[in-house]
C-alpha cells in the first residue's frame, strides 16, 4: 500500500516536473491571479498534507482584523507595549498567506533537534526556508513569499506581485526594492561571492547568452525580462535561486559600496569576519546563520537573544514575530515556540538522543532500525518513509569514468559489452540481502518507480545473474584469459579495476561483495576509499577510474530542472568524467565525447533551447532513452525510501512525501505547520 | 639554577620556530585545502559551486599561494600584531574559537588530573607495600583491564548503560537546561552528574598508568640499600616510605607533568568526541581533518609552546625534588 502511495506521487512529480514550462506557454496570468483567491483545495489531494494559496482571510468584509491571533508570548509583549499588534506585524489582510492542512494546530512546545555546528546550516537552512516561489509534493510550484504572477505568450517576462504590507523580521517593509537590491547589488556584483545563478540566464536560438532584467512597477510589483524564452523560470529559481531578495535597509549599512571600503571593513571586524568580502559571503548567502540579520523565515535569530551562535554547542531559532502566514483561523504561524540545536561530535549522540526521546524529526540509517524499533516506547517516536529519487542505492552505484586518463580502460569502459558484463557479474539478489538486510530489492540504476522515464525493463536490464556471459563478453572486448586466472589486455598487460570511494560512504561491504563478483568471472579489482574532498578532487581533474558510492550519485528529481549528475553539464558526476568541463568550457577544455554520449550533449542543448514545455518533455525522454540504452551508471540495488523517525505528537506532518534537494529535504513539511497534539 | 633557567628560556625561541614550521608544513600536507572539503561538504547538500566560485574563495581565504608564502603571513602577523589569523571554518579569529573553549577545557582537565593522582597514589602505594596480596592482584587487575581498554569504548558502553538504567545517556558535559540558562548554583548538581562518565573513562586509564609507575618505582626504591641502612638505623617505616622512598619514586610521575600541561590544552580527543564535550580536542581533530590551516596551526604551536614550558617547569620541580639533579647541576 505504501509502496503505491510512493508511486502515485512519483508519478504525479513526473508529470509535472517535466511540464514545468505549462505556466509559461500556457498563456498568460493562467497561473495566480494576484488578488482574487483560488478556492482552498484541501480535499483534493490527500497526499499532500499541507496546501497554500494566496487568499483573503474568511470574513474581512466585517473591517475587524480582531481575528488574528498570535502565539501567548507574542501576547504578552503586545500587552506590554513592546511589539505592535498581530494586526499591524502581518501583511493587509487581503495579502496574508493561508497555509491549509490536515488540523488547525495550537501554540507551545520547541523542536529539538541534533546538528554538527554550521557544517549543518544547510538542514536548518532548508527547514526554515522562505523562497519566492517554492515546490508542492507533486512537482509544480506554488507562490510562497511573492502572492502571484503573470506571464507573456512567450516566457520572456514575468511579472510578479508582492504581498502588500510584508515585513521583515525586524519590523522593517518587504518590498520590490529588496528583490531588485537583491538581484542588482548582491547577485550581479556577486557580493557573496557565488556567480550569476544559471536561473538568470537565458541562451537564445543562436547560443548567446544574456541575463535577466529586473523592473520595479511599483512596490510590491517587478518584472523580470529575458533577451529570449525561459519557460522554466519559476521553477529554476526554485531551485537554484531559491531566494530573491535581500533586506536592502540592512546591508546598506555594512556594505562597502554604501559606506565605503574603510568603513565596512571595520563592520566586518565588529562583526568578527576578516573582511568586508567575509562578510559578504556570510551575510549574503548563509544568512539564516547571521544574528540580527532580517529575514522572512519563521524562525530567527535574534541579536541580542542567547544562544544565538550557530557554532556554540546549543543554538536557538526563535519565533519570527513579522512571520507573514496564518492558518485558516487567523492564528499566525508557526506554531512551535523555537527550534532548538544541540551540537554534536559524533551521529552515535544524534541516535542516542532519538532514543531517549530529546531529537523530534530526523533521518536515521536503517542500520538503526532495530534498535530504534526496540525503543520506540521510551522515545515516544514513530516512522514515516519518505521517497526517494536516486537512481539506484548510494553503495551499490558503480560510475565507470567514460574520460578514464589510461586510453586501454577508456576504451573498455566505453563499451557496453563490458558495462553489461560487470552489470550480469553480480549476483543482485544476493548482494542486496546481504547489503540491505533485506530491505531493498536488486534492480539496475534506473529512474525511480514513477518518476520520468522509469520503465520496468530499464529498471531490469542487464540484472539476470549470468557469470557465463559476463565472461564471454569480456572475451568480446578483447580482453583475454591470462595464466594468472584473469584477464589480461590483449597486449598481454595486467588488467586491473580500480574501484574508488570515500570514507564516509559505508561502502565497504558493498565493494567485498562487488571484488567478490568481479573476481570470479576473472576481473582483477582493487578498492580504495579516499576522504571525500579527496574523491571531489579526483573527480574534477579526471584523476578517477571506477567510483562506487560516488559522492554525487546519479538522481533526478528532474532532468530537465537539475541534469547535473545524469548530463555532464561541468566536471561533477564520476561516469560523464571530463566531458562535463568539455561542455563547460565550450569546448576549449575537457575530452570531447564520442557516439550516444556526445549525442547527449546535443540533446542536452536542445533542451537548454526549447522554448515548450512539450518539446522539453520530448528531448527529456529521448536523452532518458539514451541512458538506458548505455546503461552509463551501473546499479546493482534500488534506493531505499528516507527512514524518518518523528514524536508520535507531532502533527501535520507529511506521511508520504519525497526527500530530495529540490523539495529542500525535510522543507517540504512546512515546519511552521506543525504542532505538538 | 638561574642561568640553568635562563638558557633554557633562549632555547625557546628557535624550538618554538621550528616547531610552527613543522607544524605548519604538515597541515598542509595531505592533498587538497580547506575549500576542496568545504567545497565538498556543501555540494553533498544540493549546493552549486562553479569553478570561478572555487576559485574565487581561494584567492579570499589566501589559498592560492605556496604554503612557505601563507606561513610568513601568518608568522608576521602573529610576531607584529599577535594576530593569529581567522578560522575558515567558524569565520571568527583564531583565538576567540580557542578561548570559547579553554576555560571549559581547562576546569575539566584539572579535575580528571586531580582525580587521577587522588586515586592513583594511594592505590600505587598501597600495591607496592603489600605486593603480591589479594588487594595488589584486584588493583593490579583492575589496572591492567584499564590500560588495555580502549576509552573510547568504555565511554560508549557507560553511556549506553546509562541509557539503559536512568533512560539518559549522560552525552556531552551539559544537561539542556545548562546548555540553556548556563552554568548556575542550583544546576551544578546536573553539571558533576555529567561530568562522572568523563572522569571515569578519561581518568581511569591515566589513573592506571600512574599506579603502574608508582608501584614499580616503589619497589625498587624498597629494596635499595638506603632503605635497610634507615631501617637498621631505627628510622621509622613511615619517614622512610614517605620521606625518602616515595619522593624518589615521584620521579617519572613529576616529567610526566610536562606532557599534563599541554594535554590540558586538548587531550582526550577521541574520547571527548565520543562523549560530546564542549573541549578544544574535537575542535583540534575537526580542523585538522578540513584543513582550517590557521586554527589547527594555533592550537599546535600553543601546544607545543606548552610542552617546552612544561618540560622546563617539571625540570624545575624534579631539581627542586630530587637532590641529585640539583648538586650535579650546581657542580657542572
Amino acid at each position: 500500500m505504501k509502496s503505491r502511495v510512493i508511486a502515485l506521487l512519483m508519478i504525479a512529480v513526473m508529470l509535472v516536473g517535466m511540464l514545468t514550462g505549462c505556466a509559461g506557454t500556457a498563456g498568460t496570468g493562467s497561473q495566480t491571479q494576484p488578488t482574487k483567491a483560488p478556492e482552498p483545495t484541501k480535499a483534493s489531494q490527500p497526499t499532500e498534507a499541507v496546501k497554500a494559496t494566496p487568499t483573503t482571510i474568511p470574513d474581512s468584509k466585517t473591517g475587524s482584523t480582531s481575528k488574528f491571533t498570535e502565539a501567548p508570548d507574542l501576547k504578552a509583549l503586545v500587552d506590554a507595549g513592546k511589539l505592535p499588534s498581530v494586526e499591524k506585524r502581518l501583511p493587509d489582510p487581503g495579502d496574508i498567506m493561508v497555509e491549509y492542512m490536515d488540523s488547525v494546530g495550537k501554540y507551545g512546545e520547541a523542536f529539538t533537534f541534533t546538528y554538527s555546528g554550521k557544517n549543518a546550516q544547510w538542514f536548518y537552512g532548508k527547514i526554515t526556508e522562505e523562497p519566492l516561489f517554492r515546490f508542492k509534493t507533486d512537482g509544480t510550484i506554488e507562490p510562497n513569499v511573492a502572492k502571484g504572477f503573470d506571464v507573456n505568450e512567450d516566457a520572456t517576462v514575468y511579472t510578479v506581485y508582492l504581498r502588500k504590507g510584508m515585513k521583515w523580521s525586524d519590523g522593517m517593509p518587504f518590498t520590490a526594492d529588496d528583490v531588485l537590491f537583491f538581484y542588482y547589488e548582491m547577485c550581479i556584483p556577486e557580493t557573496f561571492g557565488k556567480s550569476l545563478w544559471d536561473c538568470f540566464k537565458v541562451k537564445d536560438a543562436q547560443g548567446n547568452e544574456s541575463i535577466a532584467e529586473f523592473e520595479k512597477v511599483d512596490d510590491y510589483t517587478f518584472k523580470v525580462k529575458f533577451q529570449a524564452p525561459k519557460p522554466t523560470f519559476l521553477e529554476e529559481l526554485a531551485i537554484n535561486g531559491k531566494w530573491c531578495f535581500a533586506p536592502a535597509h540592512w546591508y546598506k549599512q555594512i556594505l562597502p559600496k554604501f559606506i565605503g571600503e574603510e568603513e565596512a571593513n571595520k563592520k566586518a571586524k565588529e562583526m568578527g569576519y576578516s573582511d568586508a568580502v567575509a562578510m559578504g559571503k556570510e551575510t549574503g548567502y548563509y544568512y539564516w546563520n547571521v544574528p540580527g540579520r532580517p529575514t522572512l523565515r519563521p524562525w530567527v535569530v535574534f541579536e541580542n537573544s542567547p544562544n544565538n551562535d550557530c557554532d556554540g554547542d546549543y543554538f536557538v531559532m526563535e519565533r519570527n514575530p513579522y512571520y507573514w502566514k496564518v492558518d485558516e483561523k487567523g492564528q499566525q504561524l508557526p506554531y512551535i515556540d523555537e527550534l532548538r540545536f544541540i551540537k554534536v561530535s559524533d551521529p552515535q549522540q544524534t541516535l542516542l538522543k532519538i532514543l531517549d526521546g530529546t531529537v523530534d524529526v530526523a533521518a536515521v540509517a536503517y542500520a538503526d532500525y532495530d534498535v530504534l524499533v526496540e525503543n520506540m516506547e521510551r522515545g515516544g517516536y514513530e516512522f514515516v518513509e519518505w521517497a526517494s529519487v536516486s537512481w539506484a542505492d548510494l553503495v551499490s552505484q558503480l560510475h565507470l569514468n567514460q574520460t578514464v586518463k589510461d586510453e586501454k580502460k577508456r576504451a573498455l569502459f566505453q563499451n557496453p559489452d563490458f558495462r553489461q558484463a560487470l552489470s550480469i557479474a553480480v549476483d543482485r539478489e544476493e548482494y542486496a540481502e546481504i547489503i540491505s538486510d533485506g530491505f531493498a530489492q536488486g534492480r539496475q540504476a534506473a529512474p525511480a518507480k514513477g518518476a520520468m522515464g522509469y520503465s520496468e525493463e530499464w529498471a531490469n536490464k542487464w540484472t539476470e545473474y549470468n557469470p557465463e556471459k559476463a565472461k564471454q563478453l569480456l572475451e568480446s572486448c578483447g580482453l583475454v584469459m591470462g595464466a594468472d586466472g584473469y584477464y589480461d589486455f590483449a597486449d598481454g598487460t595486467d588488467f586491473v579495476l580500480n574501484i574508488q570511494t570515500f570514507t564516509d560512504a559505508n561502502a565497504d561491504d558493498s565493494a567485498e561483495l562487488l571484488m567478490k563478483y568481479f573476481g570470479e568471472v576473472g576481473i582483477k579489482t582493487t578498492y580504495k576509499p579516499v576522504d571525500r574532498s579527496v574523491l571531489d578532487n579526483m573527480t574534477t581533474s579526471n584523476d578517477h577510474e571506477a567510483v562506487l558510492a560516488p559522492v554525487t550519485p546519479a538522481t533526478t528529481f528532474s532532468i530537465i530542472l537539475r541534469p547535473d549528475t545524469v548530463v555532464p553539464v561541468r566536471n561533477y558526476a564520476p561516469w560523464y568524467g571530463a566531458v562535463g568541463n568539455w561542455v563547460a568550457s565550450n569546448g576549449k577544455e575537457g575530452v570531447e565525447p564520442t557516439g550516444d554520449l556526445k549525442k547527449l550533449c546535443e540533446l542536452y542543448d536542445q533542451l537548454r533551447a526549447a522554448v515548450n514545455a512539450k518539446e522539453k518533455e520530448k528531448i527529456a525522454l529521448e536523452m532518458l532513452k539514451l541512458h538506458e540504452k548505455n546503461i552509463w551508471v551501473i546499479g546493482y540495488m534500488e534506493a531505499l525510501p528516507t527512514l524518518i523517525v518523528k514524536d508520535k505528537k507531532i502533527k501535520n506532518f507529511p506521511e508520504n512525501s519525497i526527500f530530495c534537494d529540490e523539495f529542500r529535504d525535510f522543507g517540504i513539511a512546512h515546519f511552521q505547520c506543525l504542532y505538538y497534539e | 639554577m638561574r642561568d640553568y633557567i635562563l638558557k633554557r628560556i633562549l632555547m625557546f625561541i628557535p624550538t618554538v620556530l621550528l616547531m610552527s614550521v613543522i607544524v605548519f608544513f604538515i597541515i598542509q600536507l595531505p592533498p587538497g585545502d580547506y575549500i576542496t572539503s568545504y567545497v565538498s561538504r556543501m555540494s553533498a547538500e544540493g549546493e552549486v559551486f562553479t569553478s570561478e566560485d572555487i576559485a574565487r574563495l581561494r584567492e579570499q581565504y589566501g589559498l592560492d599561494k605556496p604554503w612557505y608564502i601563507q606561513y610568513f603571513k601568518w608568522m608576521k602577523n602573529i610576531i607584529t600584531e599577535g594576530d593569529f589569523g581567522y578560522s575558515f571554518a567558524y569565520n571568527r579569529p583564531v583565538w576567540t574559537v580557542i578561548m570559547s573553549r579553554l576555560p571549559l577545557t581547562v576546569t575539566v582537565t584539572l579535575i580528571i588530573m586531580i582525580f587521577t593522582y587522588l586515586v592513583s597514589l594511594p592505590i600505587g602505594l598501597y600495591s607496592a607495600l603489600h605486593q603480591y596480596s589479594v588487594g595488589d592482584f584486584i588493583f593490579t587487575g583492575i589496572g591492567f583491564l584499564g590500560l588495555a581498554t580502549p576509552n573510547f569504548l568504555l565511554a560508549i558502553i557507560l553511556m549506553f548503560a546509562s541509557f539503559k538504567l536512568t533512560g539518559d545517556p549522560l552525552i556531552g558535559l551539559f544537561s539542556e537546561e545548562i546548555l540553556r540558562e548556563g552554568l548556575k548554583l542550583s544546576n551544578l548538581g546536573s553539571f558533576l552528574k555529567h561530568l562522572i562518565i568523563p572522569i571515569v573513562v578519561i581518568g581511569t586509564s591515566n589513573t592506571c598508568g600512574v599506579i603502574r609507575t608508582i608501584r614499580a618505582q616503589m619497589l625498587d626504591e624498597i629494596t635499595r640499600q638506603y632503605v635497610l641502612t634507615a631501617r637498621a638505623k631505627g628510622v621509622s617505616e613511615n619517614t622512610i616510605i614517605y620521606k625518602y622512598c616515595l619522593r624518589a619514586a615521584l620521579n617519572p610521575v613529576v616529567s610526566g607533568l610536562a606532557g599534563s600541561l599541554s594535554s590540558l590544552f586538548s587531550g582526550s580527543t577521541i574520547s571527548a568526541i565520543v562523549m560530546n564535550m564542549a573541549i578544544l580536542g574535537p575542535v583540534l581533530y575537526e580542523a585538522l581533518k578540513t584543513q582550517d590551516m590557521y586554527l589547527a596551526g594555533t592550537i599546535l604551536l600553543t601546544q607545543g609552546i606548552l610542552v617546552v614550558i612544561g618540560t622546563l617547569l617539571s625540570d624545575i620541580v624534579l631539581a627542586w625534588l630530587d637532590p641529585r639533579i640539583r648538586y650535579a647541576e650546581r657542580s657542572s
